[in-house]
């Protein structure tokens, strides 16, 4: 898209260089999916969108990307499930799962990390900070990602 | 003859047998008799035995008066010596003398023994001088009438003897007037002679005694030689002497008068000189006779008078010192009651002395109220001459009352009727009394006003006592209950459960102690049924038959209804627990879903506010980033407006779902091992923007040793956040600067501010949910007002400690501690 020149210090543009990573996002709320993939698309990551668990774990077993952002309310098979079931597969088994969710009671972190995921994003995102919290993971860092 | 004459008279040893005794006595008399006969010889008539004063008849009456009958021998054996040895002096042939000799004895001793026998039958006694009346009876029956049979007898055998019968008649008479003298002035002598010691013969009666017998030898001698007219003095004089001597002193002076008299007679000399001295002789003992009757009466008499005398004061002396030393009582008052005598006791009662008693009147010393008892008492002593025993209150001196028991007579005395009482101190027998009536009601109150029921019965069912209490529960009167039996009143046939309550009646009175307590079903009078506990216990008669039963009993109706029911209760226990646990679960179940839709309620709210802020939010980052293409000045002021206002949202969300999350204890907080240093470093560097955008310092002073704590460290970055983000706020000049130090056991963390500074009066508001100071306040400074109430109560989660120091004006320092490791939830 080419304004990534607007936030030359950003850690992505280093990162990058062109080889920009491929990143699933699982979501079934329209504005959110387009929100970040706009965002996403903007520092120049590949972001391919499944609506909803069963589509997004076919799609990461066929595309294998590098990251998996995946919405915990889904219709149909929620997410702790759809992490369970990404997690089954050896070939994902590194794959970096980040939880991106507006659940925030008590236990629901833990269990996202339970059922397999590395981090854990609350919506709403942060737009000033949500890439630096990606990125943490494409780097293969362990994080448990930050507050508000 | 003398043999026995120096054997004592009255006494004899001791122990010696009686019939010793009585032969000593025998002799002693016989010697007696034989020596005074002598004397009295002397002064016989020449030629014939025929004395003047014959003294030994007088010894012989008094011998057996005093010795008694069986005394005779002796004087028959001085009587026979002594007329053997004067007849054959008058030259009788031997068995002549012998034979009238042994008719004198005779006639001697059969005198005494006469006399003695008649003054015993005649007077009842053997000492005939006690009484003038017997004095009157020894005169005529001893003196006078014994000594005829002895003259008689005498005479006769003289003149059978010599044969001289012409001489009979005078020879009686000189015989009888001899012995009748000798007995007059020498028994009573003899008889008397103990009563010198009873007060008669005590010194000054011994000095009279000598004056009257000098003044009889005077007069004596002066009537016999000189002036025999002045013989008739004597008759006063004599007189005098037995008044004034008594029986013994003047039987004594007229003893001496006789022998001075004889003596006198004798030498032809006194006033009964005649023409034959055998005349003389006659004369002058009719004479002296005469004197001694007349001494022996006046002096009897007046013994007798002194001795009643005597016995008068000595019975008044007695009857004087039992009244006066009478613990008794006693008083003597007129019928109008004045009080003529009383003694100590009697003035004791009344708190007086006896003569102040004796001023009184007996109305003085009677309490008003009992005027209509003594008016009673009074009629009762007119009609039948006693009154009482009664019991009334004396008036003492002191005005104190004494109870009394008083009982009287009426007497007679000088002609006069007084009323004689006697009254008796009661105080201790009415304190007793009461005493006794005070136990007596104790008691009776106790059994009256017990709130048992107390009943006695007889051992065949019969009541004879029930209280007041058991009276009103069971619902008799006295008069209904007593003397009923048992079973068809308060105790039912049977009870309700069927047991038959007759056998236990029975077994109670037989064996009492067997049955000491027992609970059975009685009945009311209505017929209401009721359980009473009764404690029973045998009252014995003396010959240990049980005589009574007393039973107590309380009412245990309403125990035995709980106890009952408790029954009842025990048995649905099983089901009660069961409807109870359904209960209980079934309140569970809907707590737990209430909970559950609570904590649903959270989550979705949770949900559905972020997602639509999400895209606001996002939407506008990515836009102010120029993602979305270049964006004029004012396209990017007011979108900054549109993100600050999400923001603000989201904080107010996330604060309102906190506050809740906690209250609702659905907030767990961790206990994991982090670095302290770290986070205080990231919530600063996470607040910096803040501070850079409203020009303000933003400093970090984190102390050595301030590492790894086991907490939750989210929760401490919030905390940190809400407290820099306040102090960032409220700060428009100077800075903020964040603290760390380490402690032994706690870190502490202070966030200081030179902001406006809190008012010392707002200072206990700050913590409190939904406060913000001054609602002034609230329009220059956003804010939900819940970030401090949700510091404190995750500092107090986390086992730690949060307040401010803050100073108007200058500036608010906010500290917080925290433990090093765990700490309580």
């Amino acid at each position: 898209m080419g304004q990534g020149q607007h936030l030359p210090f950003h850690p992505s543009f280093h990162w990058g260089c062109g080889v920009k990573a491929t990143i699933l996002y699982i979501e079934d709320n329209e504005q959110n999916l387009y929100l970040i993939t706009f965002l996403l698309n903007a520092k120049g990551y590949k972001v391919l969108q499944a609506r909803e668990g069963l589509a997004g774990i076919e799609m990461a077993a066929r595309l294998r990307p590098d990251l998996i952002l995946l919405d915990i309310q889904l219709p149909g098979m929620d997410g702790y499930t759809v992490a369970l079931n990404l997690r089954a597969n050896p070939d994902m088994a590194n794959t970096p799962i980040v939880a991106v969710t507006s659940y925030a009671m008590a236990g629901d972190r833990e269990k996202a990390f339970e059922a397999g995921c590395t981090g854990y994003i609350e919506k709403p995102i942060n737009p000033d900070t949500f890439l630096a919290q990606v990125e943490e993971h494409l780097q293969g860092r362990a994080s448990t990602g930050g507050a508000r | 003859m003398a043999q026995g004459a120096s054997e004592p008279l009255t006494t004899g040893p001791a122990g010696e047998t009686g019939r010793l005794r009585l032969l000593g006595e025998i002799l002693a008399l016989a010697g007696i008799y034989l020596v005074t006969a002598r004397l009295g010889l002397l002064m016989a008539h020449p030629g014939t035995n025929a004395t003047a004063v014959w003294l030994p008849t007088g010894i012989a009456m008094a011998a057996v008066l005093r010795w008694g009958s069986r005394i005779w021998p002796g004087i028959f054996l001085g009587s026979l010596s002594v007329n053997a040895w004067l007849l054959l002096g008058l030259g009788l042939s031997a068995q002549a003398s012998f034979w009238a000799a042994l008719a004198a004895a005779a006639g001697n001793s059969g005198e005494a023994v006469l006399a003695g026998f008649l003054i015993e039958r005649f007077t009842g006694t053997r000492n005939p001088f006690g009484r003038s009346k017997d004095v009157v009876q020894f005169i005529f029956l001893g003196a006078l009438l014994s000594t005829a049979l002895s003259a008689l007898v005498g005479v006769s055998s003289l003149c059978a003897a010599n044969g001289r019968w012409n001489l009979f008649g005078a020879s009686v008479l000189t015989w009888w007037l001899g012995d009748a003298t000798g007995a007059l002035l020498v028994t009573p002598l003899v008889m008397t002679f103990g009563q010198r010691a009873h007060g008669v013969g005590a010194f000054p009666k011994r000095l009279e005694f000598l004056f009257f017998a000098t003044v009889t030898s005077v007069l004596w001698y002066v009537s016999f030689f000189n002036a025999p007219s002045l013989v008739v003095v004597f008759i006063p004089w004599i007189a005098l002497v037995g008044v004034r001597l008594g029986l013994f002193f003047s039987s004594a002076i007229v003893l001496l008068l006789a022998g001075l008299a004889t003596w006198g007679t004798l030498h032809g000399a006194g006033p009964f000189a005649a023409r034959t001295l055998e005349q003389s002789l006659l004369l002058q003992q009719a004479f002296i006779g005469s004197i001694a009757v007349a001494t022996l009466v006046l002096g009897s008499t007046v013994w007798e008078i002194g001795d009643e005398r005597r016995r008068l004061r000595d019975a008044y002396r007695f009857e004087r010192e039992v009244f006066d030393r009478s613990s008794l009582g006693m008083a003597l008052c007129t019928m109008e009651g004045r009080l003529v005598e009383a003694n100590p006791s009697y003035a004791a009662l009344l708190g007086r002395t006896v003569d102040e008693t004796l001023s009184l009147s007996y109305w003085d010393a009677t309490p008003k109220e009992y005027g209509e008892q003594e008016d009673a008492q009074l009629a009762s002593l007119r009609q039948t001459g006693r009154y009482g025993p009664y019991e009334k209150e004396y008036l003492r001196k002191d005005g104190t009352r004494v109870p009394v028991r008083l009982s009287g007579l009426l007497v007679e005395r000088h002609g006069k009727t007084y009323i004689w009482s006697t009254a008796e101190d009661i105080t201790d027998r009415k304190r007793a009394e009461e005493a006794q009536r005070e136990s007596d009601r104790k008691y009776r109150e106790l059994v009256e006003n017990a709130n048992s029921i107390i009943l006695r019965w007889t051992p065949d069912g019969r009541i004879n006592f029930l209280n007041e209490f058991g009276q009103r529960f069971f619902g008799y009167s006295e008069e209904e209950i007593r003397d009923r039996h048992l079973v068809g009143t308060i105790v039912p046939p049977s009870e309700r459960s069927g047991r038959d309550l007759k056998p236990l009646m029975d077994d109670i009175s037989r064996d009492p102690a067997a049955f000491e307590q027992n609970i059975n079903e009685n009945a009311r009078r209505n017929g209401e049924r009721v359980w009473i506990a009764w404690t029973n216990k045998a009252v014995l008669d003396e010959r240990g038959q049980v005589k009574e039963i007393l039973s107590i009993g309380s009412d245990i109706t309403a125990r035995k209804k709980a106890e009952e029911e408790l029954m009842k209760y025990r048995e649905h226990l099983e089901d009660l627990v069961q409807v109870r646990t359904a209960e209980l679960a079934e309140a569970k179940e809907r707590a737990e879903s209430a909970d559950r839709l609570k904590s649903a309620f959270l989550a979705t709210m949770s949900h559905e506010l972020r997602t639509p802020l999400n895209s606001i939010i996002g939407f506008t980052g990515i836009l102010l980033q120029g993602l979305g293409g270049p964006l004029n000045g004012e396209q990017k002021k007011q979108l900054g407006m549109v993100g600050d206002s999400a923001s603000h949202l989201l904080n107010l969300i996330n604060d309102v779902l906190d506050i809740s999350k906690i209250e609702a204890g659905q907030l767990q907080v961790r206990r994991e091992p982090f670095d302290l240093r770290e986070a205080i470093e990231k919530a600063v560097r996470t607040a910096q923007p803040l501070a850079d955008k409203k020009g303000i310092t933003l400093g970090l002073n984190v102390g050595p040793g301030v590492g790894t704590i086991t907490s939750d460290r989210r929760r401490v970055e919030q905390i940190l956040l809400n407290l820099l983000s306040n102090a960032i706020k409220f700060t428009d000049e100077g800075g903020v600067l964040v603290a760390c130090s380490a402690g032994e056991s706690e870190v502490a963390v202070k966030v200081s501010d030179t902001g406006i500074g809190v008012k010392s009066e707002d200072m206990d508001r700050l913590f409190k949910p939904f406060r913000q100071i001054d609602s002034g306040i609230t329009r220059r400074y956003e804010g939900t007002g819940l970030g401090l109430s949700i510091c404190k109560k995750l500092v107090a989660l986390l086992g730690g400690a949060i307040w401010v120091e803050s100073e108007w004006g200058k500036g608010s320092t906010f500290h917080f501690t925290l433990p090093s490791i765990g700490g309580a939830a």
